[in-house]
């Protein structure tokens, strides 16, 4: 049993398939991208994922625990960061990593919050309103958030949207220090040298189908046969103009 | 360039139709519209035909009133080189900005396409003021007024930046507006008349207007009327096109002001307007515990910052009546400030049910954070309802207390004191609390069942349409809790009997009769949550909303 499963993911609006029949699933530590061009259904698979939104048909569960059935177990082990952070405009940044300390139960989260706020050079910004915040450090409180209840499976969508070049760095870090110590992480981007450097596996979808899933070196070998080294861009470039292709 | 302008500026209109008409498919705003315009007929339509039609008796087509139309004209017209603004420019979306400031165009051609562009809100508001105020009998007479007073405000826009590139300011304005409209005043009281050859040399080009608008004005009049009202655009067009103003930097700015006072309003509506930023949190949050805590802890912290306002204007008001009952002692005076502490102890749920909305109406912008939230649905509703409710309870024992302390001091209850004991002020208590939480359920009840009413971008339907959700929404509201109440009226009746036949003169007497009534409200209330849990639980705000929350 893996930290995140999905199995047979459908999801429509009216008579829309957003997402259709998308399988897979993350082990401890693996870091998988998801990638796809835009309106491929990544931002509603994260959220079926996130239990954001019901998905259709088909199941998710997070460490073993199905989203639809057992909600509130399998949220308290997720952590979900949208692309664009959406705070409580008037709490300040201390009072956010309060609530949600109370809120997932971590013990000592006063204690915990701290080291959080280092990593994120938010020390000097701990009485701040997120409207006194610039983008990124909004980005960032709500990654620290995230964080502070030391989930086992994370699901970023558009991490890097905002931040500066250290702070791209230090959220590089943060993101493979956290697979590293075991969390099982699902990883959505446009940057696809982005996901080359940080994730194990990809899952390229478009139109809301997948295709094609599996570790990166094993896709770009694929891909390469025959014709040299690829990026993963070049390869996402060639496998979705080739679904085109082909349609 | 001009065809193209034109051409934007009917698809623009033809899409805002097809959009607004789109929207009617949704029977939620089709019933909505249905009641808006209802609304409008009953209340506002019918009374105002009505008076027009008395007007019409009253004084026909008569030269008196094409004069008391052309009078108002005059004012109009003359009032507008007061107006504050003289910046320069037109107001445009900031698209428009990017797209026409940035193209080959010449002010005239933005001029055209800001008036084209406005010829369907020309037409609605002729197409309103055509049937409300003259029963759609001269439409087209209302599209010429308001089309020739749009190119005029147009032109006045230029004119007074021009001014005040002249030094010119607002205050030299005013004064000058105020001498014209003084000086006639005074003439025609010095005349004893309005009937005078210079009045009528002054009211002559504003009476164009009354024979463009009034019923009964041969047809002959009102075409020289249309013709007159067309020359008056033009000129106005022309004028506003030449001017030595600094156009587009005035254009940028209006632009800039309007698209700052729709941010402002947005703010206020989503919570983002923080009155009081650095007040601090009501308690500290401990470290373990009840989840649902930091839901109450988090929404008690919205009320203090965002939500003091309403409170501390209904304190203000009771503060006032506090001082004023010393500083007034007589007795009549005294049993008048008892019955306005109580009027402000039956406002308190009331109005605070409104204005302390620091619950799911203020969250469900937020409603994508709150679903990754590991709580079960109705937990989570439950603890979003507790602050308002806890807030409204402790202002209502407030302001109870302060009431019953003055009523039993000061002797000025007469009738009231006998009901002022500590037992009824516990038993109105008890009984107020549920009833309050009653009307918040009701609220957030609405925003989860109808959240695109409470989310309405600027390009979503207004006017009708927004006054019939209103209107529903306060009907359903009144019909609900009308609803809820009757099973507690109900078991109010058997419970009042029973206590009185075992408990009569007991100090529990009341309590015994009201609190069956209390726990039936309380178990409709537990069913409210367990439902809207429930239906929280399954809320796709993809679908739910008409647009997506990012």
């Amino acid at each position: 049993m893996h930290p995140i499963e999905v199995v047979s993911l459908s999801k429509s609006y009216g008579d829309f398939a957003a997402v259709r029949e998308l399988s897979f699933s993350v082990k401890e530590g693996e870091i998988l991208g998801l990638v796809g061009p835009n309106g491929a259904g990544k931002t509603t698979t994260l959220r079926a994922i996130a239990g954001i939104h019901p998905p259709s048909s088909g199941q998710i569960r997070i460490s073993g625990f199905d989203v639809r059935e057992d909600g509130v177990e399998a949220k308290r082990r997720l952590a979900f960061f949208p692309d664009e952070p959406r705070l409580f405009d008037y709490l300040s940044v201390e009072e956010h990593l309060q609530f949600i300390g109370r809120l997932y139960g971590t013990r000592d989260f006063r204690a915990g919050m701290e080291p959080l706020l280092a990593e994120f050079d938010l020390q000097d910004k701990r009485k701040a309103m997120p409207a006194e915040l610039s983008r990124g450090m909004k980005q960032k409180l709500m990654i620290a958030c995230g964080f502070l209840h030391q989930p086992s499976v994370m699901i970023f969508d558009e991490p890097l949207t905002g931040l500066d070049p250290l702070g791209i760095r230090r959220m590089k870090e943060s993101i493979s220090n956290r697979a590293k110590a075991g969390a099982s992480i699902i990883l959505s981007s446009h940057l696809l040298h982005l996901v080359e450097e940080l994730c194990d596996s990809v899952l390229v979808i478009q139109n809301g189908a997948s295709v094609a899933y599996g570790p990166i070196e094993e896709l770009k070998w694929r891909i390469a046969q025959g014709r040299g080294d690829v990026s993963l861009e070049e390869a996402f470039l060639r496998i979705t103009n080739d679904e085109v292709a082909a349609k | 360039m001009t065809g193209a302008l034109a051409y934007i500026a009917l698809v623009s209109a033809k899409n805002r139709l097809l959009l607004a008409v789109r929207k009617l498919r949704n029977p939620r705003y089709l019933i909505s519209a249905a009641a808006g315009f209802a609304y409008f007929y009953l209340f506002l339509g019918r009374g105002m035909g009505r008076n027009s039609t008395q007007f019409q008796r009253m004084f026909g087509t008569s030269e008196l009133a094409v004069n008391i139309t052309a009078g108002i004209m005059f004012v109009i017209l003359v009032a507008v080189l007061a107006w504050p603004s003289s910046r320069g420019g037109v107001e445009l979306s900031e698209a428009e900005i990017q797209f026409l400031f940035a193209g080959p165009l010449r002010r005239r051609d933005v001029l055209l396409y800001k008036f084209l562009r406005s010829q369907l809100q020309i037409a609605f508001s002729s197409a309103i003021a055509a049937f409300f105020a003259v029963r759609s009998r001269n439409f087209v007479g209302m599209w010429f007024i308001f089309g020739s007073l749009s190119l005029y405000m147009m032109m006045m826009e230029q004119v007074r930046a021009r001014l005040r590139a002249l030094h010119i300011g607002f205050t030299v304005r005013l004064l000058t507006v105020l001498a014209i409209l003084g000086g006639v005043s005074w003439m025609a009281k010095e005349a004893g008349t309005f009937n005078t050859p210079w009045m009528h040399a002054l009211l002559y080009f504003p009476r164009f207007f009354a024979l463009a608008a009034l019923p009964g004005i041969p047809l002959q009049s009102r075409l020289a009327a249309y013709a007159v009202l067309t020359l008056f655009g033009f000129v106005s067009f022309i004028v506003a096109a030449t001017v030595d103003v600094n156009f587009r930097e005035g254009s940028i700015e209006l632009t800039q002001r309007k698209a700052n006072a729709i941010a402002r309003s947005r703010s206020q509506q989503s919570g983002q307007w923080i009155a009081f930023k650095r007040l601090p949190p009501p308690f500290r949050l401990a470290e373990t515990g009840a989840p649902e805590i930091a839901i109450i802890w988090k929404n008690l912290i919205a009320s203090l910052r965002i939500g003091m306002m309403p409170i501390l204007v209904l304190c203000g008001g009771m503060a006032f009546v506090v001082g004023e009952s010393f500083l007034i002692p007589e007795e009549a005076a005294a049993k008048v400030t008892a019955m306005m502490m109580l009027f402000l102890c039956a406002l308190v749920p009331l109005v605070g049910a409104n204005a302390i909305g620091m619950d799911l109406r203020l969250d469900i912008q937020r409603i994508d954070a709150l679903k990754t939230f590991p709580l079960q649905g109705e937990r989570l509703v439950a603890a979003e309802l507790a602050a308002p409710v806890i807030v409204i309870g402790l202002l209502e024992l407030l302001f109870m207390t302060i009431t019953a302390v003055f009523l039993n001091t000061r002797g000025a209850g007469g009738p009231f004191t006998r009901y002022v004991t500590a037992q009824h002020l516990v038993i109105a208590f008890i009984f107020i609390i549920p009833l309050c939480a009653m009307l918040i359920t009701l609220r957030n009840a609405g925003m989860l069942l109808f959240p695109a009413w409470a989310l309405r971008s600027k390009e979503e339907p207004r006017g009708a349409v927004v006054v019939g959700q209103r209107l529903v929404m306060a009907i359903v509201n009144l019909i609900v809790l009308a609803i809820s109440v009757i099973p507690a009226a109900i078991v109010f009746i058997p419970a009042f009997f029973i206590a009185n036949r075992f408990f009569a003169g007991s100090p529990g007497f009341l309590a015994i009769a009201t609190i069956p009534s209390v726990a039936v409200i309380v178990a409709e209330l537990w069913l409210a949550v367990k439902l809207m849990g429930s239906y929280f639980e399954g809320f796709d705000a993809t679908t739910e909303l008409d647009r997506v929350l990012s």
